[in-house]
């Protein structure tokens, strides 16, 4: 057994790509600023002073030429990580990502394959405006060929980033901005957390919350409240969004007969309109016992202004409200 | 589309309330906004208005009786609307099919459909129900016509499906899936004809769940204190005479244990899992009997109420209590509770704290005892005040000090009376 310690998640990351740069020569890190100065969220580090300029690269700012390489060199054999500053900028890099990267391996009828994997610091909450605030996990969970993923906590933060190394697909990970700091216990050492797998996180009995990343601390915060209020939640934390464990959501809807998705993104078309719909096209339909209830992110852009930029995306009071008119048959 | 009237939901565990009375009949013309029936809750009564403007039809003849949270009382015609548009609840769909419209502009009879065939089947189909609710209808053959909905406009849910067991008692579905036998079991211990069934109302149905709760997650130990009350009893009798009524000696109670608390402020807290919050406000709730229950209305601030004061409230509430004209204001926090059982005789008892309080004192009879003084056996009146504390926020030396405050105050009384 590895021993454990508490660190935070971005120590975490920054943990998982020290092992990966050790054990593998082929690992390099690229993005804008992870050199010398550490990152734009200090992920990197001092990194580039273990692992010297060539396996840390400082790349101009050119998101679409960065992931052009990232996805070259995976095709190559290399096992590129490309940091971009802030999840935003991927709209730049969209022709590699979503035409180039998942393409390729079906394109070429499986000759190659685009080991690339791209971490995308994202969500609100810094107070970063609308430009540098959003969760656009959806866009990249709607391209077939892509795997997407949400890390909730440290530990899953360092296992989904190793699985992801070792997965032969583009794999794009979304980390949230509030969750760096957040410190949760660790294993030294390699392993992994398996992408495509949720995690039930709480057990309950009377709804099913279904959450990803930052949703999951605030779900889990909220059940205790419900439970106070005799409410028993279960939470669901999804961990991969593409491919989605439908399996594990229709098991507990099918238990506790009520789903609340809570979700980031903009609500429409969101991965709570995923989650809902893979509910009511499975056998867990017959086990609903009132609507399903989406709480999602405003239908508008991240506002600056502090108050209303967490009016605009769920709270944990949004999720206790919501849950308590679920469960107690008010919807 | 018409609109439809529906008993609405206002407080979180509210199942039925009964219409009181109707400000408007059959065919009269309603505005958004217009006062349309009292509803009665177990709790209070309140009025229920309009939900749109036009023509009052189907009203519900149900009045004084216990209606299910959703259910249609009543629909709203546009102008010119007709009874065929109705597609919702089965029995008022089934009812508006055979009653006609009071509307004041008559209906063009050559140009509507013959309505009566089609629109039964189409309310039979458009029951509206949960997937799971009808789920366990089809496994257990029951037609889902014959349910009415507790849900949301009428919805048929889960808890509304009632089967027959093997043992052939009824059981509510969910709760045979949940716990196999719970009624029947019960029930089962005695001859069919040795009972009369009573179904629980709303009000039972909170106590219930709330002393169930508190029992199974507070920790909860007592300690009781004698109190002598002569000299308390003769400051009351000396009381000036003036037109505002006399404080009663449970009104004496509800200060001093202000008073108690108010020094001791660490014990008016509550607990959750986190913290603990300790009240800026001494919050007592005093329990008012009724005749199908009990409800808790607050003195709010009696720590820095006089004993007149507090008099006064304690009479408007529990007037008001009695009236289930309460608001929720009105019950809802609080910080303890004194329930009083002396005027039944109760010499001595415990009672169930009621989250979110930590505390909570049970008034016995007061009576002449025999006290010891010195060596010598005197005549006292003494009634016995017994505390129940939450261990996890008032720890055995804190309670024992709030009792004993709570007795030098009763026993001292002129604290009682001073600003």
């Amino acid at each position: 057994m590895n021993d454990v310690s508490e660190i935070s998640y971005a120590e975490a990351i920054k943990d998982a790509m020290a092992i990966a740069l050790q054990a593998d020569e082929r690992v390099f890190l690229m993005g804008e600023d992870i050199g010398v100065y550490g990152g734009a969220f200090q992920v990197t580090g001092d990194l580039v002073h273990r692992f010297g300029e060539d396996r840390v690269i400082d790349m101009p700012i050119s998101e679409l030429a960065g992931a052009g390489v990232a996805v070259g060199a995976a095709v190559n054999g290399l096992r590129p990580i490309l940091e971009f500053q802030f999840s935003d900028f991927a709209a730049l890099a969209m022709e590699q990502i979503a035409n180039q990267a998942a393409k390729m391996r079906y394109m070429l009828g499986g000759e190659v394959s685009v080991p690339v994997v791209m971490r995308f610091p994202s969500g609100s909450g810094t107070g970063a405006a609308a430009q540098h605030s959003q969760s656009l996990e959806a866009w990249f969970g709607h391209v077939p060929g892509l795997k997407v993923v949400q890390p909730s906590t440290p530990y899953d933060a360092k296992g989904l980033l190793l699985a992801a190394l070792e997965d032969p697909d583009p794999v794009m990970i979304f980390e949230h901005k509030l969750l760096y700091k957040v410190k949760g216990e660790v294993p030294e050492g390699h392993y992994t957390v398996p992408i495509g797998k949720a995690a039930v996180v709480l057990e309950g009995r009377d709804l099913t919350i279904v959450a990803s990343s930052i949703m999951v601390p605030r779900a889990l915060d909220a059940a205790g409240e419900l439970a106070r209020q005799g409410v028993s939640a279960e939470v669901i934390d999804l961990r991969t969004i593409r491919p989605l464990d439908r399996e594990t959501i229709v098991k507990s809807v099918c238990k506790t007969h009520r789903l609340l998705c809570v979700y980031e993104g903009v609500k429409t078309l969101g991965i709570g309109a995923e989650v809902s719909a893979s509910v009511v096209e499975s056998e867990a339909f017959d086990f609903l016992d009132a609507p399903i209830v989406r709480l999602g992110g405003a239908e508008s852009p991240i506002p600056y202004n502090p108050e209303l930029e967490k009016a605009a995306v769920p709270q944990k009071e949004n999720i206790i409200d919501a849950a308590l008119a679920l469960a107690s048959g008010v919807r | 589309m018409p609109f439809e009237v529906i008993l609405p939901k206002v407080d979180m565990d509210m199942t039925h309330a009964r219409i009181a009375q109707w400000y408007f009949t059959e065919g009269q013309r309603v505005s958004k906004g217009d006062v349309l029936f009292d509803m009665e809750t177990d709790k209070s009564m309140m009025d229920v208005e309009a939900p749109a403007t036009g023509t009052l039809a189907h009203v519900s003849e149900v009045v004084d009786a216990e209606i299910s949270v959703g259910e249609v009382v009543a629909w709203i015609y546009a102008e010119g609307e007709t009874v065929a548009e109705i597609t919702a609840n089965p029995q008022t769909a089934t009812t508006a099919t055979t009653a006609t419209t009071a509307h004041d502009q008559p209906v063009p009879t050559e140009l509507s459909p013959p309505v009566a065939h089609e629109s039964t089947d189409t309310a039979q189909q458009s029951v509206r129900a949960s997937p799971f609710a009808r789920k366990l209808a089809r496994d257990n053959a029951i037609d889902l016509k014959n349910v009415s909905g507790s849900g949301p406009m009428g919805r048929i849910v889960a808890t509304d499906i009632i089967v027959r067991a093997p043992s052939q008692q009824p059981t509510r579905a969910i709760e045979a899936l949940q716990h196999p036998t719970s009624d029947a079991s019960v029930e089962n211990l005695f001859a069919e004809d040795a009972f009369s069934r009573l179904p629980h109302n709303a009000m039972r149905r909170a106590i219930a769940t709330r002393v169930s709760l508190a029992c199974s997650t507070v920790p909860a130990y007592h300690l009781s204190v004698d109190c002598e009350i002569d000299a308390l009893l003769a400051l009351r009798k000396d009381l000036p005479v003036t037109d505002r009524k006399k404080p009663s000696i449970n009104d004496c109670i509800v200060k001093a244990l202000a008073l108690a608390l108010h020094d001791n402020p660490q014990a008016n807290a509550s607990w959750t899992d986190t913290a603990m919050l300790v009240h800026k406000t001494v919050d007592i709730g005093v329990a008012v009997a009724l005749d199908d229950g009990l409800i808790t209305p607050l003195i709010r601030s009696a720590q820095s109420l006089s004993l007149h004061d507090i008099s006064t409230e304690i009479q408007r509430l529990a007037d008001k209590a009695r009236r289930n004209a309460l608001t929720p204001d009105e019950y809802r926090g609080g910080t303890t509770t004194v329930s009083n059982l002396g005027m039944f005789g109760a010499d001595r008892f415990t009672s169930i704290i009621n989250p979110p309080h930590s505390s909570i004192v049970s008034i016995g009879a007061a009576s002449e005892r025999a006290v010891v003084r010195e060596g010598i056996i005197e005549i006292a009146t003494v009634l016995t005040a017994t505390f129940a504390f939450d261990h996890r926020v008032i720890d055995g030396a804190l309670g024992a000090q709030l009792a004993s405050c709570f007795r030098q105050c009763i026993e001292n009384p002129q604290a009682l009376i001073d600003p």
